[in-house]
């Protein structure tokens, strides 16, 4: 393909397509349907794959061509952030059963001294012993209505402890399944990209088919074309070939006419029209074929002709047509409806172009048929 | 984190794709600045650059499992994600590049450079910087115009005919002999440096 100048994608790349273009492939510059069909070809080619390694060994550097800009500090940190809070999500470890709650570390031993000194004082007190004995026992209820809460907040957290490490397993569980559908994913992916490029493969070897199809119908088209135009000249042949017979047997009837013993030549003269006009005609009288032959008459209008007329008695028919050359002859040969012999006269009448069914002109030639 | 300058960017993404946000952090470091420099290059509008940049670094994080060292460099597959990107936002916001040599991108390039990691390495970012430039800038303007239009603006084959108005096939040659002449500048240039 060396129309360089613009290819059509649907028609497929050549080599030299390919060359042409794999630089502004390098550069980006192909549609994304050409750049596809393109790496279809270079798959195929080892040598293409090398030239445009070639090519991007530049193209790669163009990027740097360009002078650097500082992003600011502030970008940089919010994208570290963002990165972090990406890899603790996805690198972490859940928190660990063995690490104590806030609230587990807060033993009641600190408490319970400061609650032996606080009793201490009031029962070593004398003053206040009678009006505490009522609020001792206030407290001692109190404080055991606390314990019976602490206990049950302990229970509570241990189980949300246990809660937490269960669902930090199965997170880490779905964290598992989800690469392996990540990579799943990817290799159906590639699968995919694999397919399309058989069905692109498949496609070009389509389009390959349907053009070898298209040709094959119009080559078929233009036999039957030619078939068409040979069935024609052979019809113009046949009806050729049937005139010719005809004429050869007419001829050969007039071979045989002169070969007949019984042939006789007639005289025919011009009237007083034509009087320099003069015909000799040959007839077999067994015959329906004679040889008239005329000179001495002149040419007519383009449209009048000379027709010539058989006679019997009072009544005739008429036969041939047909004009003289440019000394006034011609050489006629006549088809008479009957044997000749059956008729008396002969003569040649002035008639409408194309003849007449009956004598419409003045007769310029007329001769006996008999001796 | 000294450690890790000394590791490829290659090693650094292994690492990266086994949760090691500190070799993250180091190819932030490392290629922040050019990256975002790049994305301006394509979006022109420091904000939208800033935004891309953050959601290119999320992307390589998220996606930083996916990534085969051993179908492209690091900087091939980074390069290639950042400029989807900002192409996708140039459709959007209907803008085009400006030229590579501008005076604004050199001035660019110096306040960047106060905000280097080292000297070393901002050294040889410079020199990197200069050769490229050289080369871009050495090139025929008709060529160079191509380049910038397909690479920088986003614009296909047929887009850059018809803004230039030139035939297709002349889009084709000149891409061809850009890259060409581009990659034997840079050829030489090295040969100089080294």
């Amino acid at each position: 393909m060396t129309h360089h100048q613009d290819y059509n994608p649907e028609d497929g790349f050549d080599d030299n397509d390919i060359r042409e273009l794999l630089p502004l492939y390098a550069l980006g510059g192909l549609t994304e349907e050409e750049a596809r069909l393109l790496e279809v070809a270079l798959h195929r080619d080892p040598f293409l794959e090398a030239e445009l390694a070639d090519l991007t060994e530049t193209t790669v550097l163009l990027p740097l061509a360009v002078p650097p800009m500082q992003p600011s500090a502030e970008m940089t940190a919010d994208l570290m952030s963002r990165v972090e809070k990406s890899a603790v999500h996805r690198f972490k470890a859940p928190a660990a059963t063995s690490q104590a709650s806030p609230i587990a570390r807060v033993e009641p031993e600190s408490e319970s001294g400061g609650l032996a000194a606080f009793l201490s004082f009031l029962f070593t007190t004398p003053l206040v012993t009678g009006a505490a004995m009522a609020g001792f026992v206030a407290m001692v209820g109190m404080v055991w209505f606390l314990n019976q809460q602490v206990s049950t907040l302990k229970s509570d957290l241990v189980a949300l402890e246990s809660n937490s490490v269960t669902a930090a397993a199965e997170r880490e569980t779905l964290i598992a399944k989800n690469e392996i559908l990540e990579g799943q994913v990817v290799s159906l992916e590639d699968d995919r990209h694999t397919l399309e490029d058989q069905l692109i493969q498949q496609g070009t070897a389509n389009d390959t088919l349907e053009e070898q199809l298209a040709a094959l119908v119009e080559e078929r088209d233009e036999l039957a074309a030619s078939l068409a135009a040979i069935e024609s000249s052979n019809t113009e042949m046949l009806a050729e070939a049937a005139e010719i017979e005809e004429r050869l047997a007419e001829t050969e009837r007039v071979v045989s006419l002169f070969d007949s013993p019984n042939s006789q030549l007639y005289e025919v003269g011009g009237t007083e029209l034509e009087p320099e006009a003069t015909g000799q005609v040959i007839i077999d009288p067994e015959s329906d074929v004679a040889i008239l032959s005329v000179s001495n008459l002149p040419p007519l209008a383009e449209d009048e002709v000379y027709q010539v007329l058989l006679i019997r008695g009072s009544e005739h028919d008429t036969a041939e047509t047909f004009e003289v050359n440019s000394s006034g002859e011609d050489f006629i040969v006549i088809h008479a409806p009957f044997p000749f012999s059956t008729f008396d006269t002969l003569g040649v009448s002035i008639e409408p172009s194309g003849g007449s069914f009956q004598r419409t002109g003045e007769i310029v030639l007329l001769g006996a048929l008999i001796n | 984190m000294n450690q890790l300058r000394t590791l490829s960017d290659e090693q650094l993404m292994s690492r990266t794709a086994a949760g090691d946000e500190a070799a993250f952090e180091q190819l932030y470091d490392r290629y922040a600045a050019k990256v975002m420099g790049f994305i301006y290059k394509i979006v022109q509008d420091q904000g939208a650059a800033a935004e891309i940049l953050q959601e290119l670094f999320i992307r390589l994080w998220d996606r930083r499992k996916q990534y085969n060292s051993s179908k492209a460099r690091f900087t091939t597959w980074m390069f290639g994600i950042a400029r989807n990107m900002a192409i996708d936002r140039l459709r959007r916001m209907k803008r085009r590049p400006a030229p590579v040599e501008s005076e604004a991108e050199m001035e660019q390039m110096e306040r960047a450079a106060d905000a280097g990691q080292n000297v070393a390495q901002e050294v040889s970012n410079r020199l990197r910087y200069q050769q490229l430039t050289t080369a871009v800038q050495a090139l025929p303007e008709d060529q160079r115009r191509v380049i910038e239009q397909a690479y920088f603006g986003g614009l296909t084959r047929q887009e850059i005919a018809t803004t230039m108005n030139i035939p297709l096939g002349t889009v084709h040659s000149r891409a061809r002999l850009a890259l060409k002449k581009l990659g034997q500048l840079l050829e030489e240039l090295q040969g100089e440096h080294e």
